[in-house]
Parts: C-alpha cells; sequence; structure tokens
C-alpha cells in the first residue's frame, strides 16, 4: 500500500465542501479569490460538520456514525448549492464559463513573479506537510495523550458523552478539554469506514497549515499590499515551528487549528468593511475556538470585545451614519451568538464530567494569588520563555527580527487597525502569562507551552509585523509602484487579483 | 527567510518523496515509527483484550517518560484504571487488596518505546513477589 494520499484527500474535502457551501451564504467570502474562499471554507466546514456533531451528539443524543456524519456535512453544502442556484436565478443569466487564464495573467493575478514564487514555495511545504501526514502515523506528545485518545473514546461509544469521561475511576488526560477536533477526526474516520490506526485523521490536522497561510494572506494584504502578503505567508510557512513543532502541522494539537479559527475570524471582524455577514461567519470560528481548546473561551471574548471597538471606525457597507450604534449591535450580535451558543455547549457537556489528570485553573487561581503573583513569578519563567523564542531551529531567527521590525515600523502602530490586531496578537502570551503566574510549576508550564501560545497568535501577529515591515519599506523606498501601497486605509477591492 | 525556506522546502521535498516510494501497510508504518517490538505487544495485547474491556494500568517506566500515554492510546478504546507505579508495590498481599474485583488484566508500561507486558491479575501479583524477592536477595 502506498500513502493514502486519495484518502487524505478525502477526509478533508468531508469538511471543505460543506464549508465551501457555506461561504456561498456569505458575500465577503464569496467574493474571495478560490484559494482564499477554499480556506475560509475549510474552516467553516469543520466549524459547521464537526461542532454540529458535538452538538447533536450532546444535546440530542445522535450517534456518531457515518449517515449522521454524512447527513451533518450534507446540510451546509446543499444550503450553498441552493443558494447558489437562486443567485443565479435571480441574476436571470445562465452562468458563463470562465476563460483559462494565461501563465502572465496568473502570475499577474497572484501579485507578480515574487508573489506567485512565495505561493509555489508555500505550496510546495503544505504538500510536504499532507506527504508526512499520510506516510506516518501520530508521533506527538499531547496528541497521543489526549486529542487522539479521547476520538477514539468517543468513536467507539458513538457519542461525545463516552462512559469513560462521565466515569470518575477511568483514567483520562484532560478529560474536560474541548473535543471539537477529536469529533472532526471521528467524522472523518466514520465516514469512509477507516481503520482506527489510519492516517486520516492527520490530513483533517495538516489541511489547516494551508488555511492558516491564507488567512495570513488575506489580512496582510488588506494591511500590507500583495507582495508583501505572499512574502509574510511564506515566512509562516518555513518558521519551522509551524511546521514540526509540538503544536504545528505535522503534529495532532489543537493549537494550529485555534490559531486559525481566532485569526480567520480576527481578518472578518477587523476588516475594512465588516458587514452583518462576516460578523456572523466570524462568530462561527470564533465558536470553534472556544470548541477547540479551553483559551479559546478567552480568545473568543477578546475578539468580540476588539470587533465591537472596531464598529465605530470602520463605517460598513449599508450602514447609515444616523444609526451607527444600531448596526454595530447588529453586527456585534451576530457574531456573539454563536459564541454564546457554544459556550452553553461546552458548560453543558463539561457538566456531567468529572475533572482528573488535569491542571484546575479556577481553583488555582483561587490558591495561588494571581496578584502579585504575576509580577513577581516571572523570575521563575521568562528565562524559559526567552530560551524557546531563541531557539533557531524552532523559530529560524523571527523573535529576533519581530522587536526590530516593530520599533523601527512603529509609524505604522497609529492606524486603529493595526492597533487592534496587536493587541489580539498579545491574546494568548497573556493567557499564558497568567497561567504560568498561577501554575505552581511555571518553569515547566513554560517549557511545554509557550511557543503553542505564541502560534495561536500567529494571524494577528503576523498581519502586524508586515505592517510594520511596510512602513518600514515605504519610508525606505518611497516608490508608488511598490505592492504595499494598498495599505490600510484602502479598501480592499482596489488591489487587484491574489491567491 | 534566506536559511528557513529553502530548509523548508528541503524537508517537504523529501516528505514527498518518502510519500510517493512508501508501499507499506498501516501496521508496517506504525513498526517504522514506533518500533517493531512496541508495536507486536500492542498487536498481542489487542488480540487478548476485545475492545469493550478494560484494564490496570500500572506505570513501570521513568516518570514523565510517556510510556503510559502511548500505551493508552495505542489500547484504546479499550479503558484503563490507574493501578499505581510498579515499583510502589512491595507485596502481593498489599496489592490483592487494592485490585478492582472486576478487572482480569493488568497492563505494565515502560519508558517510551519499549514494549508493554499484558498479564493476568494472579500472573500480576506473582510478578510483584517476585520483584520483591529480587529486590531484597539484591540487598
Amino acid at each position: 500500500m502506498t500513502a493514502d494520499l486519495a484518502g487524505g484527500a478525502d477526509a478533508i474535502a468531508l469538511f471543505a465542501v460543506p464549508g465551501y457551501g457555506l461561504t456561498e451564504l456569505f458575500p465577503a467570502l464569496r467574493r474571495q479569490p478560490l484559494p482564499r474562499r477554499a480556506a475560509y471554507g475549510y474552516l467553516l466546514g469543520v466549524a459547521a460538520v464537526a461542532g454540529s456533531l458535538y452538538g447533536l451528539s450532546h444535546t440530542c443524543g445522535v450517534a456518531l456514525r457515518a449517515p449522521a456524519v454524512w447527513a451533518t456535512a450534507s446540510v451546509p453544502a446543499l444550503a450553498g448549492l441552493a443558494a447558489r442556484l437562486l443567485r443565479r436565478r435571480r441574476a436571470g443569466r445562465a452562468p458563463r464559463p470562465r476563460a483559462l487564464a494565461g501563465l502572465p495573467s496568473m502570475v499577474r493575478s497572484l501579485g507578480g513573479p515574487l508573489a506567485a514564487a512565495c505561493a509555489l514555495a508555500a505550496a510546495a511545504i503544505c504538500l510536504g506537510v499532507f506527504a508526512e501526514a499520510m506516510t506516518n502515523p501520530p508521533h506527538d506528545w499531547d496528541g497521543r495523550m489526549t486529542w487522539c485518545t479521547q476520538a477514539r473514546y468517543v468513536r467507539a461509544a458513538g457519542t461525545v458523552d463516552a462512559d469513560v469521561l462521565l466515569e470518575e475511576r477511568w483514567s483520562v488526560t484532560h478529560p474536560q478539554y474541548p473535543l471539537l477536533l477529536p469529533v472532526a477526526q471521528v467524522a472523518a474516520l466514520e465516514a469512509f469506514g477507516a481503520d482506527p490506526d489510519s492516517h486520516l485523521p492527520r490530513a483533517v490536522y495538516a489541511a489547516f497549515l494551508p488555511a492558516l497561510l491564507l488567512v495570513v494572506y488575506d489580512g496582510t494584504r488588506r494591511a500590507a499590499g500583495p507582495t508583501a502578503a505572499a512574502l509574510a505567508a511564506l515566512a509562516t510557512a518555513a518558521a519551522p515551528f509551524f511546521v514540526r513543532g509540538e503544536g504545528g502541522a505535522e503534529s495532532t494539537y489543537s493549537d494550529l487549528p485555534l490559531a486559525c479559527f481566532y485569526g480567520a475570524a480576527l481578518v472578518l471582524l477587523l476588516g475594512p468593511r465588516p458587514r452583518a455577514e462576516s460578523s456572523l461567519a466570524a462568530g462561527l470560528l470564533l465558536a470553534a475556538a472556544v470548541l477547540t481548546k479551553n483559551e479559546g473561551t478567552a480568545l473568543a471574548c477578546l475578539a468580540l470585545v476588539l470587533g465591537w471597538r472596531a464598529r465605530g471606525s470602520a463605517g460598513g457597507a449599508g450602514a447609515s451614519h444616523r444609526r451607527p450604534f444600531r448596526t454595530g449591535a447588529w453586527r456585534f450580535a451576530a457574531a456573539a451568538a454563536p459564541v454564546v451558543l457554544a459556550l452553553a455547549l461546552l458548560a453543558s457537556w463539561r457538566a456531567g464530567i468529572p475533572n482528573r489528570e488535569d491542571e484546575s485553573y479556577p481553583h488555582l487561581v483561587h490558591t495561588a494569588s494571581l496578584w502579585p503573583g504575576i509580577v513577581t513569578s516571572p523570575l521563575a519563567f521568562v528565562p524559559v520563555m526567552i530560551d524557546k523564542m531563541n531557539r533557531f531551529r524552532h523559530w529560524a531567527g523571527l523573535w529576533w527580527m519581530a522587536p526590530a521590525a516593530l520599533l523601527a515600523g512603529r509609524r505604522a502602530l497609529r492606524h486603529p487597525r493595526l492597533r487592534r490586531y496587536l493587541a489580539a496578537a498579545a491574546g494568548p502570551p497573556a493567557i499564558a502569562w497568567a497561567a504560568y503566574s498561577v501554575h505552581p510549576l511555571p518553569a515547566f508550564l513554560a517549557a511545554v507551552t509557550w511557543e503553542r501560545f505564541l502560534l495561536q497568535a500567529a494571524v494577528p501577529l503576523t498581519i502586524v509585523l508586515a505592517g510594520a515591515l511596510a512602513e518600514v519599506w515605504r519610508s525606505l523606498l518611497p516608490d508608488p509602484s511598490y505592492g504595499g501601497k494598498a495599505v490600510l486605509s484602502s479598501p480592499p477591492q482596489k488591489v487587484p487579483g491574489g491567491l | 527567510m534566506a536559511v528557513a525556506v529553502p530548509w523548508a522546502l528541503l524537508h517537504a521535498g523529501r516528505e514527498v518523496v518518502r510519500a510517493a516510494g512508501a508501499h507499506e501497510s498501516l501496521d508496517e508504518a506504525r513498526a517504522r515509527v514506533d518500533g517493531l517490538e512496541y508495536t507486536r505487544a500492542i498487536d498481542s495485547i489487542r488480540e487478548e483484550l476485545p475492545a469493550g474491556e478494560a484494564y490496570l494500568l500500572v506505570i513501570g517506566g521513568k516518570p514523565n517518560s510517556g510510556g503510559d500515554y502511548w500505551v493508552r492510546y495505542d489500547l484504546a478504546p479499550r479503558r484503563a484504571i490507574y493501578f499505581g507505579r510498579l515499583d510502589e508495590f512491595s507485596s502481593s498481599t498489599e496489592a490483592r487488596h487494592e485490585l478492582p474485583a472486576n478487572l482480569r488484566h493488568v497492563v505494565v508500561t515502560f519508558d517510551s518505546g519499549e514494549p508493554p507486558r499484558l498479564y493476568e491479575r494472579y500472573r500480576f501479583l506473582q510478578e510483584i513477589d517476585r520483584r520483591a524477592r529480587e529486590g531484597s536477595s539484591d540487598r
């Protein structure tokens, strides 16, 4: 048997196709070029299919078997198809076959030869990750300790309320960790009747890397132009930790998916012309963040606050100047509603599960003192954090460059949108700082988790760094032909083409 | 980027070539990654213990080596009850009092990559006594 590349592609399609259908319902996503639309579609697909199965299994007792998986995946796919047909009928014309673009126009549409080369290199890196995932079984730490083991328990029981989680006597690490990604694993395995040792679930994780890069590209392109965006996406793909680190694309941790959900929601919420539909899409992604990892709840709340603060400055298509508050409140409600539902589901599911083999952070916050620990205990964990960021084999010097870039391009941070991205990027490290401050073994915890928190902040951080570097570039070479001309104040529609 | 991009492309190229040339079953892939002896031991325990069965998990390796996690993952959905560290049991009499009544099997895990061992409960109790005797004669 060769590596099951076709099986892996099927597992990805199980989420990508329904998600692509969902993008048909959101005009801002529908109008994106195919690769970016597919990236948002994949994230929405995992959120919708795995999230629905999670909710249906817990609230309605739906068995997590192939019929339920296919039915859940069909609904958004068919809804998208119906919406497309309806839109075509309303437009009153038959769909026109697209003319095949020649190579020069494709290169132009990607933003020029440099951007096209970056896209090709990033695609090759993603292909390598996919190939690795389809050749090897999981070999990471937390993936096998927590997420993949939980997936096996849930698959065997056919429910997210498996006895092994509900009964305290069974040994389960982190039994209260949210199960969105294990449910996605179960969906992929059940849909294709795969062997428990099959590599199919790894394909689901590998596909988050191209999604992350395209979201980075989308957000950065709006902030710094297409060339800078392509370079930023390639730099992200080439940072070894994003690919091979504990939590990267070659692992089965939930950190990369969380980075994708959080980052994509931010790009939609903080974009130049947020609309209620985009806010709803962002809300679905934030709901997925809540159901992906514990810290997803805090990050979703932070994103909602930043989105709310962005409402006034953004204006927005169709927003009446007489009713900005009402329009902003409507957008906020559209984003917050899925998050509230996800929080309710998570609370209800957790209520029946006795916690064991886990840190109880609410208990630690009460027993250890967050204040003044938050300022006195860093002596124990900051050296570990610095050591981790200094590792060239993990970050290829990214953290040596980042402070210099931010300092040199600090003028770019005068723009409110970049400041919001900076605040969003500070979210995961702030959560880490608070957790280390109350933990009895802060240096150990920092050693095993710090880089994953940095990964979670990948999208907003890359956008800020690219914005700062574009500012430096502009001040050095005030050439109007530079791709970075389409910066923050310009609407994204004016920048041609792209991935 | 000048270093990281070529490095990442080289890594990706290696993985693609390896995937294209991979002609192995899932079991062979597991044996290549986890080790032949370990994979054989897991497969043998899987045959002995049906998927609905449960077992007592005893850690015989160094703390935090991860061996117990990998065995629990590889044996899932078989449920595990953590029974303690192997070096904490000094006599079968003591262990017998703590054994849950309805579980017949004990899986002892060792350091990462070392094959686990499956015992019937009476054999496990004999093993504890044997180790205790060996320990006292060493002294």
